[in-house]
């Protein structure tokens, strides 16, 4: 219980592993900033390509970061549809598919079938993603084929440049959640803490308490395990007293979640104070000149990541200028 | 009735899906009436086993009875009435104080388990004489009290649903030695007139061996052993448990080393005083 990592970190050894903390937040910012300049669907879909190859470098499994996408699927989809329907305000844009769609009483009842059918079934299924673009997926074949009793017509038509704006959008959303979660799969939540308290280094000057703050960062991180172990306690202490939250109508819930935020409290408190006082004995002053144990130093691959994501920023900046021109 | 443990094994998860395995194999049956007391070194599994006599844990292979409910339960089936029949009195229960009033904490139990705040009130009453809360204490907030104060308060919680099993988490932990003397003797007290089935998980040999009847010894998530304290304390494999002995047998057994005297299985400082004196030296 003793080990439990905190945050997404996955222990590796890749190169990632040991660029500076510091140059990733650089570079992750840097790239999100980069990946926002671009405007053509062909560029995203290199930037894409590149953050692909990055990811596949890095060795992180790649189960993880699908999972990491899952709670997006929903958006994901929703900007699909919208974007589809949405049709298109330019001239030049050529439709690629029309059909008659209707809104039918034969259409509508089964696409209210399929809805509950979905729902009733959803717990049961592995593979919820597919079952849900599957899902999504007939509400429009179903229009689209049923036209029998009395119906609402529509012309659907999907034109390529929707389709690219489309595709675009949900790449950019992809690129950041890979990057975003690159970070934070490979680097300890005390590095994290370390390299911005490195990077705010700059703000003392004008008196902004930056070791405090990542004092305070590092404090809450190491916490979290020690509170969640105490909490796991309490909520074992009140079960045995008949606390049981999945069995009890809602005014009992609410005494129920006060009998465990009270102890809760209580007990951080405690651990707060005994924290204090055990720093106060080993002489921590706020405000004093203090010494690290690891001290972050860049290497030739530190300084070399940074050329590259710079790069790519430059180029970016440069096609969004116009200086350069790719005819995509 | 009783406890029934079949073949029940417990494993942890750990980082990256290695599973501990907490206990293993346990076969046990606690009956109505016994004092039994649990020992075993730190992560010998002990609080693992215990926790599953209250429906807190269920179990990875195997199955437990309790009171003719079985786990690991269907998933219809409520686990509050399961838990009615076993007040478990955690380490350093002290924490699970939370009500403006003693009293109010001590009905939280009862009135959880589906007691009318009246019919709440009176066994919170009974529970806190029972462990000597005056009422006085019972209008006072639960965190302006001393530690001794609170712990008992927190057993009270427990005494006051009224189990049938009472499963005691090392209680006299932090307590001071006369603290610890009291809240002992109270378990006791509960057994004996209330016929209540106590047990009781601790360090300390001088408690097990005045107090239990029956003794558990756990090694490594397995029952090395399972008998009462003269087997246990006088065996010939007892280098084996890594165990302490209680201070009066060892007394005892420097006595008879040194003066001579005939050896005789003793466990409290009370009955050596009386052997001694029937000896007549």
């Amino acid at each position: 219980m003793n080990n439990i990592v905190i945050g997404q970190y996955i222990p590796g050894n890749s190169w990632i592993y040991k660029i500076d903390p510091r140059v990733k937040m650089v570079a992750l910012i840097v790239l999100m900033v980069a990946t926002f300049l671009l405007n053509s669907f062909y560029l995203m879909l290199i930037m894409f390509g590149l953050m692909l190859i990055m990811f596949l470098t890095t060795r992180v499994p790649f189960l993880k970061m699908l999972r990491g996408l899952k709670p997006l699927m929903f958006l994901l989809t929703f900007t699909f549809v919208i974007q589809i329907l949405g049709g298109t305000t330019s001239e030049s844009a050529k439709p690629l598919f029309t059909t008659d769609m209707f809104l039918s009483a034969s259409s509508i009842t089964i696409i209210a079938l399929i809805t509950i059918i979905y729902f009733a079934l959803k717990k049961y299924i592995p593979f919820r993603v597919i079952w849900f673009f599957i899902f999504v997926f007939l509400i429009f074949f179903v229009q689209a084929v049923l036209p029998y009793g009395p119906a609402y017509k529509y012309t659907l038509t999907i034109y390529d440049e929707a389709l690219l704006r489309t595709g675009f959008l949900v790449l950019r959303i992809i690129i950041i959640v890979i990057l975003s979660s690159l970070l934070t799969f490979t680097t300890m939540p005390t590095d994290i803490t370390n390299g911005i308290e490195s990077l705010l280094k700059p703000l003392k000057i004008i008196r902004f308490p930056v070791s405090e703050l990542a004092m305070m960062l590092s404090l809450t991180l190491r916490f979290i395990p020690t509170l969640l172990d105490e909490a796991n306690k309490i909520i074992k202490a009140q079960a045995s007293r008949g606390v049981e939250l999945s069995e009890s109508k809602f005014k009992e819930k609410i005494t129920q979640v006060v009998s465990l935020l009270i102890p809760l409290f209580v007990v951080s408190f405690k651990r707060a104070e005994d924290m204090a006082n055990a720093m106060d004995v080993r002489g921590y002053v706020v405000g004093a000149n203090r010494t690290k144990i690891d001290v972050m130093r860049m290497r030739f691959s530190d300084y070399f990541s940074l050329v590259v994501v710079l790069g790519i920023l430059t180029v970016t900046i440069l096609l969004r200028v116009g200086v350069i021109n790719v005819p995509l | 009735m009783g406890i029934l443990f079949k073949d029940v094994s417990y494993a942890y998860k750990g980082v990256k899906d290695d599973r501990f395995e907490a206990i293993n194999g346990i076969n046990l049956k606690i009956k109505d009436g016994e004092f039994v007391a649990i020992i075993g070194k730190t992560g010998s599994g002990k609080s693992t086993l215990v926790q599953h006599m209250n429906a807190l844990l269920q179990p990875s292979k195997g199955t437990v009875e309790i009171y003719g409910n079985i786990l690991p339960k269907k998933r219809k089936q409520k686990i509050g009435p399961i838990r009615k029949h076993v007040g478990l009195v955690f380490q350093f229960p002290e924490y699970q104080l939370f009500e403006y009033t003693v009293l109010k904490d001590i009905m939280f139990g009862p009135k959880n388990f589906g007691l009318k705040e009246e019919e709440a009130e009176k066994k919170a009453r009974e529970a806190a004489k029972l462990v000597g809360l005056g009422d006085e204490i019972l209008e006072r907030s639960p965190f302006r009290i001393s530690g001794g104060q609170m712990r008992r308060t927190a057993i009270a919680g427990i005494l006051a649903m009224e189990p049938h099993v009472l499963v005691l988490d090392e209680p006299t932990r932090g307590l001071d030695p006369q603290g610890a003397k009291e809240v002992m003797e109270l378990f006791n007290k509960i057994h004996e007139e209330y016929n209540k089935t106590i047990v009781l998980v601790s360090h300390d040999m001088n408690i097990v061996s005045k107090y239990a009847k029956r003794i558990i010894v756990l090694k490594d998530g397995k029952i090395v052993f399972d008998g009462n304290r003269e087997e246990l304390f006088l065996s010939s494999n007892f280098k084996d448990f890594s165990l302490e002995k209680p201070l009066a047998l060892e007394l005892m057994e420097y006595l008879s080393e040194t003066l001579n005297i005939p050896f005789k299985p003793l466990f409290n400082e009370e009955d050596i005083i009386s052997y001694l004196k029937e000896l007549d030296l």
